[in-house]
């Protein structure tokens, strides 16, 4: 009964299904009806197109126009800017311009513009989206959404500051802050010329991963302070070659022959594109320890990553040519070679689940210190906000190429160790430019040379400055 | 002065003799305007216009603001303008300045808000201040010439469709290149609008 009387009731709500009283009403007039019926019909305004159906009929129920009207503004028309919206959602770009190609003309086509844009943008078309989004920010209603993909085109340009300001605007629409403050944030790195700035405080336990049984007369526990200074050169934005500088200077508290003094010079192209980006990246990196030349490595680096739908596909490879300096370390020169794989999901929430595998081929000069090292990664972030929490586990796998001629006396022929690798940080953004960082990491090795077991926590705090000055 | 208050006019209407057939049909917008059916409304006012009603074309498009519908209201508001050139009312001009306001034309906004505070009393006229106030906090010098970029290009792209919406286009554009340093874009904007707003372009939709 009560089912019944709801159902009347809503069926009197509903102008399509309700009753329509007759004798309402001049009947002269319900032809103007009708073409008011018409006209708010094509101007894409169907509620009120119903209520001129209706008050034609009410004034003359034999209209057959008003009646094919009515029917016409009461049918179950799909909502092209719906349509559009879903095939977004949907990761279909293309198929949302096809849906939003009907959809202009019916009232405020500002939210079509929006649409539009945002396919186009996804597209990599964003000669076109531009036009569509400037449109879109004309309107209230889509002003904020559309300053957020503006940005999004700006940042992929190298437009830092464009990029900033449009986040900044974005930011004001509830939904849209947490990205836009992100954003801000990147936008902040994006630019002609980059420079940062990180200080750190770290506290190894066992800064040379002395093994466990190991006299106590090796370097073991030690903190030390950091600096590094980076300034990252794009002349023609992004996409687009840059060049890269860094210095590095970090002072042991107390092992000072463990000082380190490094420098690198590389030279890239990132490649972004609408669903992912390129980069390739020649690097020369120098250290010294202890003022005294350790390392020079020639490093080749191409990586990759593809969004599609909820998926993020990545690919790393490098390749370091590295020579150590010192006469005792000069075995371990040779080629280093490391390529990751990995597949991200992205479910919402600011949550990125990642799972890869690594490989690492170092061959040396010398076959008892060459190795393949491979195993497999898990990574889990969450953003929110200025906040951003990660940990990373990793197991590796590494058996030497010949047995070491140092454990001779060893019943074991080659060394093969499982490292077991976690890190997990806390990231604060504190406003577009500055960050504050906590992290803890852990390295245990596992050896069939059980004098080589070892384990090291270290714990690093840091600050860091990121800003585009150009 | 007539305030624009539906359950008046809707009185006044009924208590008057037989006026011409238009009325009765301002009479039933005025009630669903009242009794915030506002598609029926639009509908009543329509009609009456039809039947040769100058004023329903005001309250219609007041009705397209009260419906979220802020650049048919502006358009409908240049068009009642031409048949009848003024509003008469000060609550009319304050709806104007409201569409013109959500459409982001706040020069035409403050324009009628402006007029429509040089009659308001004394409830309304500190409101009206109010929000010119806030208008002119608004308008930020570096947001003047890409706004002006903005509704040039949207009224070229509706001057043969709309040319109504297109002037309101053009009017703004022109108003802010007065406001500009380097008068962006004054030459065309005020050629524009010119044209939009000739007699040959009205007839047009």
């Amino acid at each position: 009964m009560t089912g019944a009387l709801l159902g009347l009731l809503v069926a009197a709500a509903d102008p399509c299904t309700a009753p329509i009283p007759p004798g309402g009403g001049d009947p002269h007039e319900a032809q103007i009806y009708v073409q008011v019926g018409d006209a708010e019909r094509a101007r894409g305004n169907v509620g009120a197109a119903r209520e001129a159906y209706r008050a034609a009929l009410a004034r003359d129920p034999r209209s057959a126009d008003a009646r094919r009207g009515l029917a016409a503004a009461c049918a179950p028309e799909a909502d092209p800017v719906q349509a559009g919206a879903d095939a977004l959602e949907a990761g279909d770009p293309e198929d949302a311009l096809r849906a939003l190609a009907n959809a202009r003309g019916r009232g405020n086509d500002r939210p079509v513009d929006l649409l539009e844009g945002i396919a186009r943008y996804q597209l990599g078309q964003d000669t076109l989206a531009i036009p569509l989004l400037e449109s879109a920010r004309g309107d209230p209603a889509t002003a904020e959404s559309a300053s957020f993909f503006l940005g999004l085109i700006a940042l992929r340009r190298g437009d830092g500051d464009r990029a900033s300001r449009l986040f900044d605007q974005a930011g004001r629409a509830i939904g849209l802050e947490d990205a836009a403050r992100q954003l801000t944030r990147m936008a902040q790195q994006e630019g002609h010329l980059v420079l940062s700035a990180l200080t750190e405080l770290v506290y190894d336990t066992n800064v040379a991963l002395r093994p466990d049984g190991a006299p106590t007369t090796l370097p073991g526990p030690d903190g030390s302070v950091g600096l590094t200074l980076q300034g990252l050169v794009r002349p023609w934005g992004t996409p687009g070659p840059y060049l890269r500088v860094e210095g590095q200077l970090s002072k042991q508290l107390t092992l000072s022959q463990l000082d380190l003094l490094g420098g690198a010079v590389a030279l890239g192209f990132r490649l972004p594109g609408p669903t992912g980006s390129l980069t390739g990246e020649y690097a020369y990196n120098y250290q010294a320890l202890d003022g005294r030349g350790y390392l020079a490595d020639h490093r080749v680096f191409l990586g990759g990553s593809l969004l599609t739908g909820r998926f993020l596909w990545g690919a790393a490879y490098a390749a370091h040519f590295e020579t150590y300096r010192w006469e005792a370390l000069s075995d371990q020169s040779g080629v280093r070679q490391v390529l990751e794989l990995d597949a991200g999901l992205l479910p919402g929430g600011g949550v990125r689940l990642t799972a890869g595998y690594a490989g690492t081929w170092d061959a040396t000069r010398v076959d008892p210190l060459s190795y393949l090292e491979h195993g497999p990664i898990v990574e889990l972030v969450w953003s929110s906000g200025p906040l951003t929490v990660g940990t990373r586990g990793a197991i590796a796998w590494r058996g030497y190429l010949a047995p070491d001629p140092n454990y001779a006396d060893t019943s074991y022929t080659t060394r093969e160790d499982t490292r077991y690798l976690a890190t997990t940080w806390v990231d604060v953004g504190l406003g577009a430019r500055w960050s504050v960082r906590g992290t803890v990491r852990f390295l245990r090795v596992s050896s069939n040379v059980p004098d080589l077991n070892a384990t090291e926590w270290v714990f690093i705090g840091s600050v860091a400055w990121t800003g585009a000055v150009l | 002065m007539n305030p624009f208050r539906p359950a008046m006019l809707a009185l006044l209407l009924a208590a008057a003799p037989a006026g011409p057939p238009s009325e009765a049909h301002l009479v039933a917008g005025a009630d669903a305007f009242r009794s915030e059916a506002y598609e029926k409304a639009l509908v009543e006012f329509r009609v009456a216009e039809a039947l040769g009603s100058a004023e329903a074309s005001w309250y219609a498009a007041a009705t397209l603001l009260k419906l979220g519908r802020a650049e048919e209201a502006v358009e409908a508001f240049t068009l009642a303008e031409r048949r009848r050139a003024a509003a008469g009312d000060a609550l009319l001009e304050v709806y104007r300045g409201q569409a013109c306001y959500a459409a982001q034309l706040l020069l035409c906004a403050d324009r009628w808000f402006a007029s429509a505070e040089s009659r308001a009393g004394p409830r309304l006229a500190p409101q009206l201040r109010a929000l010119r106030n806030a208008i002119r906090d608004a308008l930020r010098p570096e947001q003047i010439e890409p706004a002006i970029d903005r509704f040039l290009d949207r009224a070229s792209a509706l001057q043969r469709s709309r040319p109504a919406l297109a002037l309101a286009f053009a009017e703004e554009a022109a108003a802010l290149a007065t406001r500009s340093s380097g008068r962006h874009r004054q030459d065309e904007a005020t050629a524009l609008a010119g044209r939009l707003g000739s007699p040959v372009t009205k007839g047009a939709r």
